[in-house]
């Protein structure tokens, strides 16, 4: 009698982290038991949909550091909430340089509206959960990260060859962020809000690099292709993020600075594998190519010494969660 | 502290008495009239959020017919959080209630009628 139902409900456990059962499993089989009453093993039971849902739910909020979570989840739960903020800073600044763009637009040329949408999306959604209304930040950031994915769909549209690595990496650029902007912050963290100042600095650099840099360089772009994939927006983060890493590094940050950074670092990378696929690279001079390659071992090299550093940083699977 | 419904009615559950899992399960379905129906993964998500801000605390474990039950109850912390909650909603519920007075009191025919009357 029950046999099967409780053989199944502690199955679903499984989706919990291994430390919260250790602590949990026994009362809540033994309530999920008392709730379900007797079923017989030949009803072939099941646990309900809505019981599995609540478990994932709960499983995902303890892995994220909500409360119940073990000091390791803590950590990962602020890495999440990490690659969610550098990731809406990168869009944001992404979203200044695009609008910046369409004051350099000439007559007649053609504009994308979901892409304009999107940028104009992506910038709010970045200062709203800066300035911790990260309630109001969530379904702008998810407006904006749709205009951004409707825009990727309706270009590959135009194309009839598929191209994984012209697709995926733009499309996990955007998913990612959000995904980690949804589960990350979860009620049990409360809103923080940042100052003034590096909130507006991904606006201010995404201006910056349009409004002045390029206007500068622009003379020379077209003469030294060599700047070519250091001047675009994801070559830009890949040295701010190698940067970023070396001081990381060298200032022994806590153990979820390095872990962000590495996700946002394998996220960046098939970005930069494919403009090594990229025609203009592969007609161009070799020292470009040569560019890319250089681009892609740093993002490597850095990528695996972060992660090596963050999960040697984290606390210990032994150290339990505090007992209620 | 953002107290949801289902965080303020497991504290309800247990003002009179401690309760484990299932028991605060029925309590708050009884509570809400049957429209707060908790399911295991999320009662324990609850529980763990009150315990984490020192609201509930275990009180003791028992063993009924070979399965662990653990008794949590409120803490005087948790009492205060509740009363301070229920406060908040019945000032709610009052301001809700006056201007829905107000509002019938208005729209009765003959005050309606008055009203226009003043009013053209």
């Amino acid at each position: 009698m029950n046999e099967l139902l409780e053989q199944r409900y502690r199955t679903v456990l499984r989706l919990l982290p291994r430390s919260y059962r250790a602590e949990r499993e026994e009362e809540m089989v033994a309530a999920f038991m008392e709730f379900s009453g007797d079923v017989p093993d030949e009803e072939n039971p099941r646990p309900r949909w809505d019981e599995i849902a609540s478990v994932l739910a709960l499983s995902m909020r303890v892995r994220v550091g909500a409360a119940g979570a073990t000091p390791r989840f803590v950590a990962w739960g602020a890495a999440v909430r990490l690659v969610a903020t550098l990731g809406l800073a990168f869009h944001a600044a992404a979203g200044t340089f695009t609008l910046a763009s369409l004051a350099f637009m000439t007559p007649g040329s053609m504009t994308r509206p979901l892409g304009v949408l999107a940028a104009a999306l992506w910038m709010p959604a970045f200062v709203l959960l800066m300035r911790g209304h990260v309630r109001t930040a969530k379904p702008v950031a998810l407006a904006a990260g749709a205009a951004a994915l409707a825009e990727l769909a309706a270009w590959q549209s135009l194309t009839s060859l598929f191209v994984p690595l012209d697709v995926v990496p733009p499309a996990l650029d955007v998913v990612v962020p959000l995904a980690a902007l949804l589960v990350g912050f979860h009620d049990d963290v409360p809103p923080v809000r940042r100052a003034w100042r590096p909130t507006v600095l991904p606006l201010a650099a995404g201006l910056l690099l349009r409004a002045v840099v390029l206007a500068l360089l622009a003379p020379a772009l077209g003469k030294v292709p060599l700047l070519w994939p250091w001047v675009d927006l994801m070559g830009l983060a890949t040295v701010v993020l190698v940067v970023a890493g070396i001081v990381c590094l060298a200032r022994d940050l806590p153990a979820y600075v390095p872990l962000a950074l590495a996700i946002l670092g394998t996220l960046m990378l098939p970005s930069r594998l494919s403009l090594m696929d990229n025609s203009y690279l592969s007609l161009g001079p070799s020292a470009l190519w040569v560019s890319s390659v250089s681009q892609c071992v740093a993002l490597v090299v850095m990528v695996t010494v972060l992660a090596v550093a963050g999960f040697r940083g984290l606390p210990s699977v032994r150290q339990g969660r505090a007992v209620v | 502290m953002n107290i949801t419904e289902p965080m303020f009615l497991a504290l309800t559950a247990l003002v009179d008495e401690p309760r484990h899992g299932y028991g605060i399960v029925q309590e708050v379905d009884r509570l809400s009239g049957g429209r707060v129906q908790l399911k295991i993964g999320s009662l324990y998500g609850v529980l763990d959020r009150l315990a984490g801000e020192g609201l509930v605390a275990l009180d003791r474990e028992e063993v009924a017919q070979g399965r662990l039950r653990r008794y949590y109850r409120l803490t005087d912390s948790g009492a205060g959080a509740l009363e301070e909650e229920a406060a908040r909603m019945a000032a709610n519920a009052r301001a809700a209630t006056t201007r829905l007075r107000d509002r019938t009191a208005r729209l009765l025919p003959g005050t309606a009628t008055a009203i226009a009357g003043g009013a053209w």
